[in-house]
């Protein structure tokens, strides 16, 4: 699904971005380049955050937690292809509000349909520990090159495998995807998931 | 058993095995952009994170009345805690885990190293003496003095306000020293998390409490797998507990 902004194609409302200029670094992002994230959003970082304090009433920290945790969800919906160039300051502003009157009110557990795990332990206790982001990191590197990158792309960035397929092989024609999504596939569930929980677990 | 446990030995569904990594790998990414972002927007646009930020105190006013009501509400509403505490929640933590707590409190065998050497000053040595003695609030009050705790400090420090039953304190201590694992003198990182999972039962912060020992337990080289399962089956097997 595209998420559809209001319909604007003024470089001004879009951080002074054409729409050729934009989709050129999406395309870059697409293909593991962060220039939109880490020269454009960052840039108008900022500018959200004193939105947040001025209109909001935020205090600065729930104001740049917020604004932070929306450029996340902003970078993967870009990753995954579900943005498109349109008012995208003020998209920006949007999702960092939303993520503010998450903070200031926590949504009940019925409200969130992921996070639901049928089990005594809360594993977002154990995840919020950054030293277990830290261990989880150390494990990648120890699995290695194309592994870590597979399980990344399929995990956090969520793409499909034939998208993993041509992100990995851009070279490779359209008829040999499907062998070459076959064999990644197949890769990430018979050596590089049990080899990640294998150094996990001793790491831990 | 829980989720993790499982995780780990490989008795989920493919589906449900994918829904954990795929947590486990957000968790870890997240932090990481997070680091990076934060590191170019400190450096480039001079925007500092919230723990570097000293932010000015709102200024507000109160008429007298006001504060007054205030005050009151305050008092009545702690006074209300308190009664609800005492009197309608059940004593918790529950005798069978409290119990265990105390007996593993009670093998005291953490010891700090009593022999001076060149990076021991003269208040350590008297605070580890202090505490190897049992005499916890002198240990505490040589503790106070050294300017510059190390590792070895806050664990032996928060100790000593453990065995004193003040574990509220005793644990913002222990967290201090398990965010500077690896560090010398302490014999395992695990005994730390050990320590500190049973600073959270004593002060009923029993979720946090799993977390930790469920990172113990899931460890097969842990010396202290099996106490960590068995405190982890009596949480577990407590009404008052189980989640």
């Amino acid at each position: 699904m595209i998420i559809t902004l209001a319909p604007s194609d003024n470089p001004e409302k879009n951080f002074g971005l054409t729409r050729n200029e934009f989709e050129i670094l999406l395309k870059a992002l697409q293909e593991g380049d962060e220039e939109l994230i880490e020269v454009i959003y960052l840039k108008h970082f900022g500018k959200c955050l004193q939105y947040l304090i001025k209109y909001c009433n935020a205090d600065y920290e729930s104001a740049y937690s917020a604004t932070m945790n929306a450029l996340l969800e902003i970078r993967k919906d870009l990753v995954r292809g579900k943005i498109e160039y349109n008012n995208l300051e003020n998209y920006f502003t949007r999702r960092a509000k939303m993520k503010l009157s998450k903070i200031k009110k926590p949504p009940r557990i019925a409200e969130e349909p992921n996070v639901d795990i049928p089990d005594h332990l809360d594993i977002s206790l154990v995840l919020d520990r950054k030293d277990i982001a830290d261990k989880i990191g150390q494990a990648l590197s120890q699995l290695g090159g194309k592994c870590a990158t597979l399980i990344k792309l399929r995990f956090y960035d969520e793409l499909t495998w034939p998208k993993i397929a041509k992100r990995l092989h851009p070279d490779v024609p359209e008829n040999e995807i499907e062998r070459i999504r076959n064999t990644l596939s197949n890769k990430n569930k018979k050596q590089c998931l049990p080899a990640f929980k294998r150094i996990l677990k001793t790491l831990l | 058993m829980q989720q993790l446990f499982k995780y780990f030995k490989n008795k989920l569904s493919d589906q449900e095995d994918e829904e954990i990594t795929r947590k486990l790998i957000e968790a870890h990414q997240d932090h990481e952009y997070k680091k990076k972002w934060g590191k170019i927007l400190e450096e480039k646009f001079d925007i500092l994170p919230p723990n570097k930020k000293q932010e000015k105190p709102k200024k507000f006013f109160l008429s007298k009345r006001t504060a007054l009501t205030a005050a009151a509400a305050i008092v009545l509403s702690f006074a209300g805690i308190t009664w609800y505490n005492k009197i309608l929640t059940p004593s918790i933590p529950p005798l069978q885990t409290e119990a265990l707590v105390r007996s593993y409190l009670a093998e005291k065998y953490h010891y700090p190293n009593l022999k001076k050497g060149p990076r021991e000053e003269g208040i350590r040595v008297k605070a580890n003496h202090a505490y190897a003695k049992s005499n916890y609030k002198e240990a505490i009050q040589y503790y106070n003095q050294i300017p510059q705790l190390e590792g070895e400090d806050f664990v032996f420090k928060g100790l000593s306000y453990l065995y004193q039953n003040q574990s509220e304190k005793a644990i913002p201590l222990l967290q201090e020293a398990t965010a500077l694992i690896p560090f010398k003198g302490f014999r395992s990182d695990e005994e730390i998390r050990w320590l500190l999972c049973l600073a959270y039962i004593k002060s009923r912060e029993f979720e946090k409490a799993k977390a930790e020992l469920f990172l113990l337990a899931s460890n097969n080289q842990s010396k202290r797998q099996k106490d960590a399962e068995i405190l982890i089956e009596s949480l577990l097997n407590n009404k008052d507990t189980k989640k």
